[in-house]
Formats: structure tokens, sequence, C-alpha cells
């Protein structure tokens, strides 16, 4: 099988994708008014919550690239609604998935999927850190209020709530993808989808 | 019912991100959604107008009542204050979602975008606007069958999940096939129907997206 991605796989990941967005949207718009949710617990929960979706996507296409343009299409989003800033971030957090899935029969493995999801969460929950820490100045300019940004770097620069947050994170992102895998293996192992 | 290119939605609706992100009045604010009502009138897009402004109606009517403070630990100000802020992106990113894909496409091979970032992108926003009507559908049929509570979430998330995924899957097949029947593949060169040209009116549209910008940051600044 040619490791080429079709256009039907591109197409998988376009429709994937737009699906995932518009469910982490969902979720943000309903818990967004605690910042502290916003901030702490958001990419926890969506990390498990999305879990299935790109479990099932990494299976059905089984070639490499699915975890980098994943990343990269959420760079370009990112790059626009927050700041072209962001952009690096994320396709640096594509690469680091992409190279989780390294190998020979790997692109069909949970594991390796599970490790790829982890690390595309990760880089999601500490997007937010990733402003304070490096783009401060960047973050600013993106006229976000003063109240925001104090909010923001008293919770990313204390290490007690990073931990909690990232820690958290990795727990939901490798929960959401054990329980991806056990739903794809009941509903598509046996008509061979997988 | 003007028709503008793809380039110009793309230009108007940075610019709004631009502006959302410095504006702190509320009196510049309202005039740029005023601006982008216009705009979406003038290409046809009454019913969304409409929506949007009622909804921004509504959230600002409850920033009125609270008087600025909110509604407690459930409705912060600062959530009120960001749902307003993001119905005026939401406002100038309708014109993008609506564009035939066959000319986003056009527009970016124009730009020798690589495929593997072009294709998905195209399919993302044909397939955005839909999303909504899909997972209403799995909704009502779940609620119809009795099926629809909260005892169980991780059930829930299978039973809305799982027929949404095979649905995605099937439409991934299914546009990808249509796509392939008109050339997507096809390496040599490819073409739309509709002219890719940053025409007259495009240049209009050009100059009043950046006069009216400057204006609106020129009224912030308090310089007028």
């Amino acid at each position: 099988m040619s490791k080429k991605l079709t256009t039907k796989d591109l197409a998988t990941i376009g429709i994937f994708s737009a699906i995932m967005i518009v469910v982490f949207i969902a979720f943000s718009m309903l818990t967004g008014a605690s910042m502290f949710f916003n901030m702490i617990l958001n990419a926890v929960f969506v990390g498990l919550i999305l879990a299935p979706f790109y479990m099932f996507m990494q299976m059905k296409i089984g070639k490499p690239g699915v975890a980098f343009i994943y990343n990269s299409l959420h760079a370009v989003m990112a790059g626009v609604f927050m700041g072209p800033f962001m952009i690096p971030w994320f396709v640096g957090g594509g690469i680091l998935a992409e190279a989780s899935m390294l190998g020979d029969k790997t692109y069909r493995n949970p594991k390796r999927i599970a490790i790829a999801w982890i690390i595309t969460s990760l880089t999601r929950a500490a997007h937010g850190m990733s402003e304070i820490w490096f783009f401060k100045n960047a973050f600013i300019k993106t006229g976000v209020s003063m109240e925001q940004v104090k909010i923001q770097t008293r919770y990313y620069t204390d290490p007690k709530w990073i931990l909690i947050s990232l820690g958290l994170t990795v727990l939901a992102a490798g929960v959401g993808s054990y329980l991806a895998s056990g739903m794809t293996r009941k509903h598509f192992e046996k008509i061979g989808s997988k | 019912m003007v028709e503008v290119d793809f380039r110009l939605k793309v230009i108007v609706f940075l610019s709004t991100v631009f502006l959302v992100t410095r504006v702190t009045k509320n009196t510049v604010f309202l005039l740029l959604i005023l601006l982008l009502s216009i705009y979406l009138i003038l290409l046809g897009f009454y019913k969304p107008t409409f929506k949007a402004v009622g909804v921004l109606a509504f959230v600002l009517g409850l920033r009125l009542i609270s008087k600025g403070e909110g509604f407690g630990f459930f409705i912060p100000e600062m959530f009120l204050f960001i749902i307003t802020r993001m119905i005026g992106v939401l406002m100038s990113v309708i014109p993008i979602l609506k564009t035939a894909p066959g000319e986003i496409t056009c527009i970016l091979k124009k730009y020798r975008i690589h495929r593997n970032l072009s294709l998905p992108l195209i399919f993302m926003i044909r397939f955005l606007p839909t999303i909504k009507y899909e997972f209403k559908e799995i909704i009502d049929n779940l609620k119809l069958r009795g099926l629809l509570s909260w005892k169980k979430p991780l059930l829930l998330m299978e039973y809305i999940f799982m027929p949404m995924m095979f649905q995605a899957a099937k439409t991934a097949e299914e546009i990808a096939a249509a796509a392939e029947v008109r050339g997507i593949s096809n390496d040599s060169g490819y073409r739309s129907r509709r002219e890719i040209r940053f025409g007259r009116i495009d240049f209009i549209g050009l100059l009043l997206c950046l006069a009216g910008a400057i204006f609106l940051l020129l009224l912030e600044g308090g310089r007028i």
C-alpha cells in the first residue's frame, strides 16, 4: 500500500478536523464562563472527548502525516485567531506527534496513536502557558486585557497548577485513547473498516 | 447582491480579528458591527446578519442589566465580553465559509500551497457549516429511541460519536470521489469555472476595508 496520502485520506483529515473543532468550540462555549476551568481543565476534557475522533481518523488512514497535518490545521486556526506567534508552537507539537508515530506498522497501533494524541493534547494544554512563558510581549500586543494576563501569569507560573493541568491532560488523553481504542475495535474491526 | 474575490473576504476577516483585539470602546465596536452588517447584507447574507445582530443585542442587554458586573460565577462579565467579540469575528468568517470549494481550491493552487495542507483545509471549510445539522439529526434519533440520558455519560458519548464518525467517513469518501471526478489530483494545472481575479469591486472593497479599519482605530485612539 502506498504511503502517499490520497484525496480520500485528506478529505478524512479535513472532515474529522472540522468535527473536532466544532466539538471543541461547543465545549469551550459551554464551560467558557469559568476562567479557571478554561485555563486548567479545558484541555483535559477536550483530550478525553476528542480522542475517539482522533483514534478513528488515524486508524482509518494508517499512513504517515496525519498527526502533523491535523496539528498544522490547528496552527493555522491558532495563527488567525490568537496571533501568528502561535503557529510555530502548534507546528512544533505536530512534528513531535508525527515523530512519535515513526516506525514500521505503527500507524495503526493504538498505543502509538495514544502517544501522538497525548502529545497533541499537551500542545493544546500548554499553549496558554507558552503565551506567558515565551510570547508574553506578542500576546499582550494582541489586545488581551491586563486582567486576563495577570490571571494567566498567576496560574501558569505556579508549578503546582502547571503540573495539575499537564498531568491531568496526559491522564485524560490516555484514558480517552483507551476508550476510543475499545470503541473502534467494537464497531469497526469486524466489518474491516480498521 | 455583490460578488467579491475570496482574497478580499480573507482580508476583511483578518482586519476584523485585528480590530476586535484592539477595540475597547463599545461605540467603536458597535460601529465595527454596523460596517460588518453592511458588508454581509451587500454580499446577500441577510439571515445570518440578523441572527448575529440579534444574539449580540441579547448579550449586550445582559451586560447592561448586570451593569458590567456579569452574573456571578456562571456568567462572568469576561465571558459576556468574549462572546460579543466572537460574534464580530464570526460575522466576518461567514462569507469565507460560504465560498464555493472550487474557488478556494483554485486560489490555494495559485499560491502553490501544498495539497496535503490545502485539501484538508478546503474539506474542513466545506464541511464546517453542516456539522451542526449532523449532530442534531443524531441527537433527535436518540431522543426518539429514548436513549438520550446523562445517567451513563460514556455510553451517551458513544451513541453520539459513533454515528457521527460513520457519517463523516462516508461523507469523506463521497466528497473525495466527487473531487477526483472533477480532476483535483490532476497535476497539469487546475482551472475553475469561476474567474479568479481581483477586480475593480475588490479593489474598492479593499480600500473601504482599509479606510474603515483606520477610521475605527483613530476613533479608538480618540483622534477623531
